[in-house]
């Protein structure tokens, strides 16, 4: 993704961009689920939809099922959407809490005023309408995709503007006197010099910790999960538009369909369960045998201290790891690459004030992506394991703790600048995991009973129309494959 | 648990009405009161600074929303014309002139900010300002007006117009407002604030020895700020705001209004021109009879007490800052509109926010002190030689670095205006975007070429502001 980003939007400065990689050394995605925002990075390489799908075996994402989160037998989906409308001035989840409280809804009744969460449901797939009065224009999308896919079609697009690609493994990082990186010893022999390494090495961090012992800050107190284990099967039916995040004894497992596959894993929390028992709970629920055997991996959540440290630029899992629970991690990257952009350096002489920037904004959006995460953990009502017994009453940053008593006790999200998640989401993961709050904005009580149930069926029954009038998800598909030639 | 019904309003001026039709109009229907106890004197709720002030972008969109009526009618009861920015003249030195626009300036060219585009093209030899790009510049010196369109592909669509308005006229219209919707006036004035064993209000005493009380106190006494308790202090910001006396008089109109006004350097301070339909106001800073300390009250809502206006936060009336904040906080009120009596959470997070806000809008204010050229007056060599705030130290060395403005929670003023200031100020980035050396200097040259020209020709298609005002406002009350 650097590659074909710095290699674009660089073009005619005269930076040349070198990529090390080895093929011995693979790459941890299996499926990738993603957020919206990729459709930007996407546009801005010029990549038609289609044939990027296509070549990926991509599917539409309306949002993330959440089984078994805050209780037992639970299901709801984190769509890229708000729910309903503002009635009176006042935002619809207040309305709908007093619905609720009052009996007059049930629990799982927001999915029926959520167009991308009926569309998802069926089944179905709509290109949200640019028209901001269409009704089709409270939505958006993301995609899921087969990550190796993905890296060789942004290959060929950064190879085409005139990135250098070595194979091979990197044997040694060379420091200058001044403790800047001066540069990478391959295996081969040979030495590669540049003015700015930018670390995509992964959980290791080649450079930025390998070379310049940066230093981890680890966030394992707040996500105790600490393995994964992934494995790709067949889908059971034509592939759904959602991914699928389900809790587990001890963890979660994700579902994630391709076109031509789905992607499976287990991420759990090794304090509370065994290896071989996490492998055998994630093949024992596959809709299909498994097509390869289990990979399995060992992280700790958290985020290098500093993403920028002199010339060198971390980004990815070398700059940190947060779990996929919400499909962060490739735009984690997109907002590395995007900064590194903005503040990129001017010449060799390196301003450090560039790099100061870089790593506050990126530890802005890495903290509020962890509380983001962690919210789901903690608003639980779950006390059928250790597990759950441990995330439900463990402490959480300050940070998360005033947001959630705001919320429980007055239903206000709390909002930001700088921050992925905006108050649609936080409002569709409190309500999801039945965190309802206390009280709601005393306004609310101003609309009738009578008339907020004809609002709330109205919707309904608009969402209902408008997501049975989209073509099955399988449909969009197909249409694509045939459009792009093999 | 007893319902929180009953809001007691300290101040009958115009941040008074404004909360009073807010919450009247608001919670109308739910069975409970809004309450106004009168002040004598001079209104000076919002500001000391004078009957007349500026409201920024969605100022009068803002207002109406509140009172519950329609932009024009705003326009009309504040008897002020539009405003397309502000000239500053004389900060840069005696002589200099600038101009900072509403709206966007210039157009980004294959992902490169305007700004480097600028720097770029007078490395090449252009003489050029960087305002002259921005169409709410050119239609002011052409004193032109034209509301934005809502269309994105409409050159018109980069305006963002703020107002003048005269608080007198819209006073009325938002005790109209407020009445109407059952607030009520209290026969006779604050005499003083009864108070238990810890500070805290617990009724309000008139001149008459009546006593009210309620669930929640709104003070808007402005700069007095009667109901604050002595743990509730003010952080004093004279040290960045040099200014502490002011004088107010009104002068006469030598035509139309102009859609824009005059913050004028002078020896010792400075002053402010707003225009309205009938007549201008002139406000000095610095010199004369009033005086105020710059700053911030420490928790703009305490307890069963909350604070708007002057009370809450005040600063030199550069722009329409005054008023932003005033509607920012009667937004938070309203969304965050307390349930039960004393503090909850939903204080920590107006508290939070509207300091936030304060405290960002105070940078702002600060650059055209400290970046002044007027070298050998005492004033404002000590301006130049402040120390700044760590938020704007911190935009000010990245900007000096390579133009980049970093933008924190809160920001009232986004990175044109902060571009716009320091540029003609004469302040310049060491460094260029990387990503503007992919672009020649020709190509550079032909998108500021055709930009200026569809501004002009946008510029000259619209009417006077005066035309403008008749057909959008109607004839001057």
């Amino acid at each position: 993704m650097a590659a074909a980003a710095l290699s674009t939007k660089l073009a005619g400065t005269g930076i040349s961009i070198r990529l090390v990689e080895s093929a011995e050394i693979g790459t941890v995605g299996v499926g990738e689920a993603t957020v919206p925002h990729i459709r930007h990075f996407n546009a801005s390489l010029g990549f038609d939809e289609a044939d990027f799908m296509s070549r990926t075996e991509a599917t539409f994402k309306l949002g993330i099922e959440f089984r078994d989160w805050g209780a037992k037998g639970d299901a709801y989906i984190h769509p890229f959407a708000a729910f309903g409308r503002d009635i009176g001035g006042v935002p619809f989840h207040h309305h709908w809490t007093r619905a609720r409280r009052a009996g007059r809804v049930p629990a799982d009744g927001l999915d029926a005023v959520s167009l991308p969460i009926q569309a998802a449901r069926a089944g179905r797939f709509g290109h949200p309408s640019p028209d901001p009065s269409s009704f089709f224009s409270s939505f958006s999308y993301a995609y899921q995709f087969d990550a190796g896919l993905y890296a060789a079609y942004l290959r060929a697009h950064a190879e085409a503007r005139g990135v250098v690609r070595t194979e091979g493994k990197v044997r040694d990082v060379t420091l200058r006197p001044d403790g800047q990186v001066d540069s990478v010893l391959m295996e081969s022999g040979e030495r590669i010099t540049a003015d700015l390494f930018v670390d995509c090495s992964g959980f290791r961090g080649l450079i930025i910790e390998g070379a310049l012992k940066t230093g981890y800050e680890d966030w394992t107190r707040f996500l105790p999960c600490d393995r994964a284990v992934a494995v790709p099967c067949a889908n059971a039916a034509d592939p759904a538009p959602y991914t699928r995040a389900t809790a587990r004894e001890a963890g979660w497992m994700w579902r994630i369909p391709l076109q031509h596959r789905a992607g499976n894993g287990h991420v759990y929390c090794s304090g509370f369960i065994d290896d071989d028992t996490a492998e055998r709970t994630l093949l024992d629920q596959l809709e299909n045998p498994a097509q390869a055997s289990p990979r399995r991996l060992r992280f700790t959540t958290g985020k290098r201290k500093r993403q920028w440290v002199g010339n060198c630029v971390a980004i990815g899992l070398s700059a940190g790891f947060l779990e996929p629970l919400e499909s962060t991690s490739i735009h984690l990257i997109q907002l590395g690459i995007g900064r590194l952009l903005d503040l990129f350096p001017t010449g060799p002489d390196l301003d450090p004030l560039d790099a100061a920037e870089f790593n506050r904004l990126m530890d802005l959006e890495y903290e509020r992506v962890r509380d983001f995460i962690i919210l789901h953990y903690v608003a639980t009502q779950r006390d059928d394991t250790p597990f759950w017994n441990h995330c439900r009453t463990m402490a959480i940053p300050d940070s998360l703790a005033t947001k959630m008593e705001l919320f429980r006790q007055r239903g206000i999200v709390t909002l930001y600048r700088d921050g992925m998640f905006l108050e649609p989401s936080w409002i569709a993961v409190y309500l999801g995991q039945n965190i309802l709050p206390d009280h709601v904005d005393p306004r609310a009580a101003l609309v009738p009973d009578a008339e907020l149930d004809r609002i709330i069926a109205l919707e309904a029954e608009n969402c209902r129309r408008a997501a049975s009038s989209m073509p099955t998800h399988g449909d969009i598909l197909s249409r694509y494959k045939a459009q792009v030639p093999a | 648990m007893k319902p929180l019904h009953d809001i007691v309003i300290a101040g009958a001026g115009f941040a008074g009405w404004l909360a009073a039709a807010s919450i009247a109009r608001n919670h109308a229907g739910r069975g409970g009161s809004v309450t106004l106890v009168p002040l004598p004197g001079l209104d000076d709720s919002l500001d000391p600074f004078g009957p007349a002030t500026a409201a920024l972008p969605g100022g009068v969109e803002g207002l109406a929303a509140l009172l519950g009526v329609n932009p024009p009618d705003i326009m009309r009861a504040g008897g002020g014309g539009f405003s397309l920015g502000t000239v500053f003249q004389g900060w840069g030195g005696n002589g200099a002139v600038s101009f900072l626009p509403f709206g966007e300036t210039g157009a980004d060219l294959n992902g490169v900010g305007f700004h480097h585009l600028v720097w770029r093209a007078r490395a090449a030899g252009a003489q050029i300002r960087m305002t002259d790009y921005s169409l709410a510049t050119l239609a002011a010196q052409a004193e032109r007006f034209a509301l934005p369109s809502p269309d994105p592909r409409s050159v018109l669509s980069t305006l963002a117009p703020g107002a003048f308005i005269d608080l007198r006229g819209l006073t009325d219209l938002a005790r109209g407002q407020a009445l109407a919707a059952g607030a009520r006036l209290a026969p006779s004035p604050l005499s003083h604030v009864r108070r238990d064993g810890d500070g805290g209000v617990t009724g309000l005493v008139l001149a008459d020895d009546t006593l009210v009380t309620g669930d929640l106190y709104i003070d808007t006494t402005g700069p007095r700020a009667l109901l604050a308790g002595p743990g509730n202090g003010w952080h004093d910001w004279r040290r960045w705001l040099p200014c502490d006396r002011f004088g107010v008089e009104p002068v006469a109109a030598d035509g139309p209004p102009p859609p824009y006004a005059l913050h004028s350097a002078e020896g010792d301070g400075w002053t402010r021109r707003i225009p309205l339909r009938r007549g201008a106001w002139v406000t000095r800073l610095g010199t004369g009879p009033g005086s105020f300390i710059s700053g911030r009250r420490d928790r703009q809502w305490e307890g069963n007490t909350l604070f708007l206006g002057a009370s809450s936060c005040l600063l030199d009336p550069v722009g329409g800052v005054a008023l932003s904040l005033l509607l920012s906080g009667l937004n938070l009120l309203l969304s965050h509109y307390p349930v039960s009596p004393g503090t909850g959470p939903e204080a920590g997070s107006f508290n939070r926010q509207m300091a936030e806000q304060a405290e960002r809008a105070r940078d702002f204010l600060i650059l055209p002190f400290r970046t002044n050229g007027r070298t050998g007056e005492p004033f404002w060599d000590a301006a130049r030689a402040m120390d700044l705030p760590a938020p704007l130290a911190d935009k000010l060395s990245l900007y000096e670095s390579r133009g980049r403005i970093p933008l924190l929670d809160g920001e009232m003023f986004q990175r044109p205006d902060w571009i716009n200031l320091l540029d003609a100020a004469g302040i310049r980035a060491r460094r260029c975007d990387v990503q503007a050396n992919g672009l020649n200097d020709g190509q550079i040259m032909t998108h500021l070429e055709r930009l200026r020209g569809v501004l002009l020709r946008a510029a000259g298609g619209m009417p006077t502001h005066a035309q403008a005002l008749a057909q959008l406002v109607g004839a001057p009350a």
